[in-house]
């Protein structure tokens, strides 16, 4: 289980928190979980506690580095992943980052999902969704994710 | 057909519309315009996203740039310690103050680059200096045949007087104690070389000196084991001596000096040894390590003991345990092995180990247990092996060790029974399974 999922989960949790460490950190606790209560269908369920834990994880870090993010006069999309700023090399991976912050909990989830090939009864089960709610969902997250791209980069434009 | 709507035409783009429906549907764009249009907006943002995550591709996970500077720093640290002693000069320290190395990559203003990397550059070439002579130094005496440590204080001519105190001593003791003293030198010659008290290292005999390293060994309590090794140069020759059980005769020694002038070799090159984990130990590292060596090297002089970890069912690990087994309370165990006390570190050798494991091969937990002595007096095939699991742990302690390949492990006693839990999992995962090892 841990070698077939390892590196995706890895992937998945880098692309939703913006840090390799905290990535590894948190796929090695989605295993310790899996450990304690086998699941039945281990794809879906590994990925959702990944991005359960993900959340809450995150929601813990803005809470902590609110304060400094203000200092630090980071642009509003990137505050709601302060942590994640920090990390950044590449600039571009950065408005990626910033613009899949906007979105909401679970049109990134089924993107990320899908990022990992998952099929849309996997997605339904690892969000809990209508399989028939997949293809709306992923419809408004790539949608939603382009424009924001694309809003950002207007804006770094009018900025500069 | 009405228009389709948008999770339709994604579904339809990812493949995931069943043949009827799928039929339905390319007839329905086909005939409509406006939906032949949407689908094709649909595909732009599908392969577009797409793009997008791509860009978010996962990077090695060798170096972030952070811990690349914080090991420069603490290198550069160490060396200035070493250099202290012959000229009395930190020069490592004094080139570059340590707020500016530990710094964080992102808030570096372009200014400061110039300044940091001149100053990382002059400490790496004190490193590279140090290192070049240390290493030649290291060829010619193996060459000679000279113990390491011995070598170490004996050389250090422009030291001060303390100093080559303990030298005197720490060479004048092998040839006096055989093996034993030739270990024991190299706990004295340690805290003189570092220069903080030369003066009463230097007085103090080789055997008290080594008491005292033990001391600050037990100290460590629940604090994280940075630097284990001092704790493996002490433990090295109690360890040796006594092990060949039964013939304790003159002959033991001759392995023993072996073993205990390698092991602190690896200890003292301040770099985790680099040997090959024995044959079963799968969760030993660092300092760890080199004590099972010391351990697995042994085995050559007693063949007659079992060499490795065996499979074994829960019912003779119940009774190696005297009764009783811990388990992770909730956690379903892969298998049960039984094995030599030697194999596993800070364990009590003389006894066998008993290891419960969970998970499959990668992320594996392993617990292991060992049943305490009672009275230390029954036992008289290596009285002096006793001590080796108790010093560092007292009840109630918890030593979390941690390395930087992710694997972490707990070490605690509890009511009459030694264990120990590690694992590929962060730190307070691990606290938590400790928890409910019932």
């Amino acid at each position: 289980m841990y070698d077939r999922y390892h590196d995706s989960l890895v992937r998945l949790l880098w692309r939703r928190t913006g840090d390799r460490e905290r990535a590894e950190d948190l796929a090695q606790e989605v295993f310790v979980r899996a450990l304690e209560t086998p699941p039945a269908n281990p794809r879906p369920w590994l990925f959702a506690v990944a991005l359960n834990l993900a959340r809450d994880d995150g929601r813990r870090t803005a809470r902590q580095a609110r304060g400094l993010a203000l200092l630090e006069g980071e642009a509003s999309g990137a505050a709601a992943q302060p942590a994640d700023a920090a990390l950044l090399a590449d600039e571009r991976a950065g408005a990626v980052r910033a613009a899949l912050a906007k979105l909401s909990e679970q049109d990134r989830a089924a993107l990320l999902l899908k990022a990992e090939g998952f099929d849309y009864g996997e997605i339904a089960a690892a969000l809990g969704l209508a399989r028939g709610a997949v293809g709306t969902t992923l419809a408004r997250a790539r949608r939603r994710l382009v424009e924001a791209f694309r809003e950002q980069g207007r804006v770094s434009h009018v900025a500069r | 057909m009405s228009h389709v709507d948008d999770g339709k035409l994604n579904a339809l783009l990812d493949g995931e519309l069943e043949g009827a429906e799928a039929a339905e549907v390319q007839a329905h764009i086909a005939a409509c315009p406006e939906c032949g249009k949407r689908l094709d907006e649909a595909k732009r943002f599908l392969s577009e996203a797409a793009d997008l995550l791509g860009a978010l591709e996962l990077p090695p996970a060798a170096a972030t740039p952070e811990r690349d500077v914080r090991r420069v720093s603490k290198t550069a640290k160490e060396v200035a310690l070493e250099v202290d002693d012959a000229t009395g000069q930190s020069p490592a320290i004094g080139a570059a103050p340590p707020e500016r190395l530990f710094r964080r990559g992102a808030q570096v203003r372009p200014e400061h680059h110039a300044f940091d990397y001149t100053s990382l550059a002059w400490a790496a070439t004190i490193i590279l200096a140090i290192g070049v002579g240390f290493l030649a130094d290291e060829v010619r005496h193996v060459r000679e045949g000279v113990p390491s440590e011995t070598r170490t204080s004996a050389q250090a001519p422009g030291a001060p007087t303390g100093v080559g105190g303990a030298a005197a001593t720490a060479k004048a003791a092998p040839e006096v104690a055989g093996g034993t003293g030739g270990a024991a030198a190299v706990t004295a010659a340690k805290p003189a070389a570092s220069g903080r008290n030369g003066p009463p290292a230097a007085k103090a005999p080789p055997g008290e000196a080594t008491v005292t390293a033990a001391r600050s060994a037990t100290g460590l309590g629940h604090k994280r084991l940075e630097r284990p090794a001092p704790a493996v140069a002490m433990r090295a020759p109690e360890v040796q001596p006594a092990r060949p059980a039964g013939n304790v005769t003159a002959a033991a020694p001759t392995t023993a000096i072996v073993t205990s002038s390698a092991t602190p070799l690896d200890a003292a090159s301040g770099a985790p040894a680099p040997v090959p984990a024995p044959a079963s130990g799968g969760a030993v590292r660092g300092a760890d390590r080199a004590l099972a060596q010391s351990g697995a090297a042994e085995t050559a002089g007693s063949p007659a003991a079992p060499a490795a970890f065996r499979r074994a069912t829960l019912e003779e690990a119940v009774a190696r345990l005297q009764g009783t087994i811990r388990l992770i309370d909730g956690l379903q165990s892969t298998r049960v092995e039984i094995g030599p006390g030697r194999l596993v570190p800070y364990a009590d050798s003389t006894r066998e180990v008993v290891r419960v494991i969970y998970g499959e091969p990668g992320s594996e937990l392993v617990l292991e247990q060992q049943r305490l002595r009672v009275s230390q007096g029954v036992a008289t095939a290596a009285p002096r092996e006793a001590q080796v699991a108790p010093p560092a742990l007292g009840p109630g302690d918890i030593v979390v060790t941690s390395s930087s390949d992710g694997l972490n492990g707990m070490r605690w006693m509890d009511r009459g029974v030694w264990l120990s839990l590690s694992g590929r999992v962060p730190a307070d995962s691990l606290r938590r399974l400790a928890d409910r090892v019932r």
